[in-house]
């Protein structure tokens, strides 16, 4: 149990030639699951490499549970890492690859032998004991990796992408087990993962990373709600959310936004924050979800209907992804199956302007936040 | 498919049968026919029964000599060459500068042929020895010694090759989760680094192993004068070559019976090694 702290944590490869991580400050508090979510090559991994001593610190400062822990030796810092090949030591058997860790800390048989057996009944990996790790799924093995980790009682748990190499169905299962694994524990948790499902459906609070800076660190209903630039915009939700260039005007009392000669009126909420920019180009965003089909029903004042060309329709299952070109911008709408449509089809699809968002064309952050 | 290669199986077998039998299976059949006859050459053999191997034993005086240098020789030769060869690889496998250039450098020796580099080391062993005015036959432990170092120099940097194959096949996250596990360095290497590379430790100690049993040309070279420095291969070529005169075939024979107790020997030793060490590897 342990708050992480960076302060101004700078990561260097190459006697500073190349700089991935420039300046990293973030606040991970005690017990908490946080996800470091990005792009590859975005610095997450890095990040977590660092919070475990496998990587040094180029700059700055890191700090476990206030004591500064920069020089500290990984074997030191009491934290456990689950790693995405699972790095179980092959020529030991379930039961040596849990103890392991123990036996070094010189812990009596009884005692090592209880704490086995427990993280084995856990995870459910009791039949297994005997097994190399060669003898077990994929599954079972990332089971055992998190079992090595839950026996030690550390202070931190680190997971780097330990699910990327399961099945979806499998990885779906794991998610949850993981979620309870936490709150059973009441461990802090940083996991690193690259696929925003996972992000959104287990942390407390996600970090949002693109070329080794935090873009946003937020709970993920507040990243989807209120994302803080376009980064962050695009890269939560699936698919991700439509950018449209459009042009912010007054007509008569309402002040609207026009693109590609469609006009939507700005709810009364953001008024007063794109006031400033009335005259100016913005970027206009809206989620895919926020598109729905036009039935002839009730228009609001803050949407329009617009009517599209779809390029390409593809059924999902529950939704169908409608593709479309409006102006010079690549859309996406998410749209119910109950009307069927088809490549080529015009569609009537109504924007819902209450869930839109505006960015500032020229530095990207969301205008108001 | 299947089937139809089953059915040409015998043709594109044969022709690497027939090799294997006319320069292997026939002359080692016949090797073994012979260690029972006397014979000046082959086609000239008498049946003499056990007499080559009882001689052996009793009349021959260098054969047991040479059997226990040899083991000696083989025991010192392994434990040095693999410890070094593996403390080689690991340092070499630490990302230090110019590992390329000692990986090359180390591995050279190899390429020597065993006579050249028995008379290299004849010149500089006899060069230090000319301080102390002796040379290496002057006592049987010189050219005991002479024969390890000799034996390192040469294969040190091809076991080094296969110890850092070994030690490049571990992943890194097994030594990163083994720090994080609190293992010291020492401990990692006992506990993680040389149970996962027992594939090496098992090739490299059977091919010093054989090497070591079998060494001729390089002791012929080095110390090959000296009758108590004779390892068992320059033995049975001493047998051969160094005896004339009316006995000639009876000796002959002789050195063909202990020819086949060196295969013998070298076999059960090679089989046992490769059982005890195989037992320890583990797919990763």
């Amino acid at each position: 149990m342990a708050a992480i702290k960076f302060r101004n944590v700078v990561k260097s490869f190459d006697d500073g030639k190349v700089t991935v991580i420039p300046d990293l400050s973030l606040d991970i508090k005690d017990k908490e699951f946080v996800v470091l979510v990005g792009p590859s090559g975005c610095g997450k991994s890095t990040t977590l490499r660092m919070i475990a001593g496998l990587e040094e610190i180029s700059g700055g400062e890191l700090f476990i549970d206030d004591k500064k822990v920069n020089d500290v030796a990984p074997k030191d810092r009491d934290i456990a890492m689950v790693f995405q090949n699972y790095a179980l030591y092959p020529h030991m058997n379930v039961y040596k690859n849990l103890a392991f860790a123990l036996r070094l800390r010189k812990m009596p048989k009884k005692e090592i032998d209880e704490k086995v057996r427990w993280a084995a009944s856990v995870l459910e990996i009791e039949p297994y004991l005997d097994r190399k790790p060669r003898a077990l799924s994929g599954g079972q093995r990332q089971r055992v990796a998190l079992g090595r980790a839950m026996v030690r009682n550390p202070k931190v748990f680190l997971l780097d992408e330990p699910l990327s190499n399961l099945d979806a169905k499998l990885r779906t299962e794991m998610r949850s087990q993981i979620t309870m694994l936490h709150k059973r524990l009441q461990t802090t948790f940083v996991y690193v993962t690259h696929d925003q499902t996972e992000a959104m459906t287990m942390a407390d609070r996600i970090v949002i990373m693109d070329k080794g800076v935090v873009r946003q660190f937020d709970t993920p209903q507040k990243l989807w709600s209120e994302p803080a630039d376009m980064f962050v915009a695009g890269f939560i939700g699936s698919p991700g959310m439509n950018f449209i260039d459009c042009l912010i005007v007054r007509r008569g009392e309402s002040l609207c936004a026009e693109f590609a000669g469609n006009r939507l009126r700005i709810p009364s909420a953001k008024v007063k924050m794109l006031e400033p920019y009335e005259g100016k180009n913005v970027v206009l965003g809206i989620r895919p979800e926020h598109i729905s089909a036009y039935t002839g029903g009730i228009n609001t004042r803050e949407s329009c209907v617009i009517t599209v060309k779809a390029d390409i329709a593809e059924m999902t299952g529950g939704d169908v992804n409608v593709y479309f070109n409006l102006g010079e911008s690549r859309c996406i709408a998410r749209i119910g199956t109950e009307k069927k449509i088809s490549a080529g089809d015009s569609v009537p699809l109504l924007f819902d302007g209450n869930s839109a968002h505006f960015f500032d064309k020229v530095t990207s952050k969301a205008i108001g936040i | 498919m299947h089937k139809s290669l089953k059915k040409y199986f015998p043709i594109f077998v044969f022709p690497v049968l027939a090799a294997f039998a006319v320069s292997f299976l026939i002359p080692f059949a016949a090797g073994v026919y012979l260690s029972f006859t006397e014979f000046r050459t082959v086609d000239t053999s008498t049946w003499v029964g056990l007499d080559n191997y009882i001689r052996i034993f009793t009349e021959d005086e260098t054969f047991l000599n040479a059997l226990w240098l040899t083991v000696r020789f083989t025991f010192v030769s392994i434990i040095s060459v693999n410890v070094i060869a593996f403390s080689l690889a690991l340092l070499l496998t630490r990302g230090l500068k110019a590992t390329g250039f000692f990986r090359t450098v180390f591995f050279m020796p190899n390429l020597i042929g065993g006579i050249v580099l028995g008379h290299i080391w004849s010149l500089i062993i006899n060069g230090v020895l000319g301080f102390f005015g002796v040379d290496i036959t002057y006592d049987p432990s010189y050219g005991f010694w002479g024969l390890v170092v000799l034996m390192n120099w040469q294969m040190i940097g091809y076991m080094m090759i296969i110890y850092i194959a070994g030690l490049q096949n571990i992943p890194d996250q097994i030594h990163e989760a083994a720090s994080l596990d609190g293992a010291s360095p020492a401990k990692t290497l006992f506990s993680i680094t040389i149970p996962m590379v027992m594939p090496s430790v098992t090739i490299c100690t059977f091919l010093t192993l054989a090497n070591s049993f079998k060494l001729f040309d390089q002791n012929l070279a080095l110390n090959g004068k000296s009758p108590d420095t004779s390892l068992l291969a320059l033995d049975i070529y001493k047998t051969f070559y160094d005896h004339t005169g009316l006995r000639l075939a009876e000796w002959h024979g002789t050195g063909q019976a202990k020819a086949v107790i060196f295969f013998l020997l070298v076999a059960v030793i090679a089989f046992i090694q490769l059982r005890a060490t195989g037992r320890k590897e583990t797919e990763h």
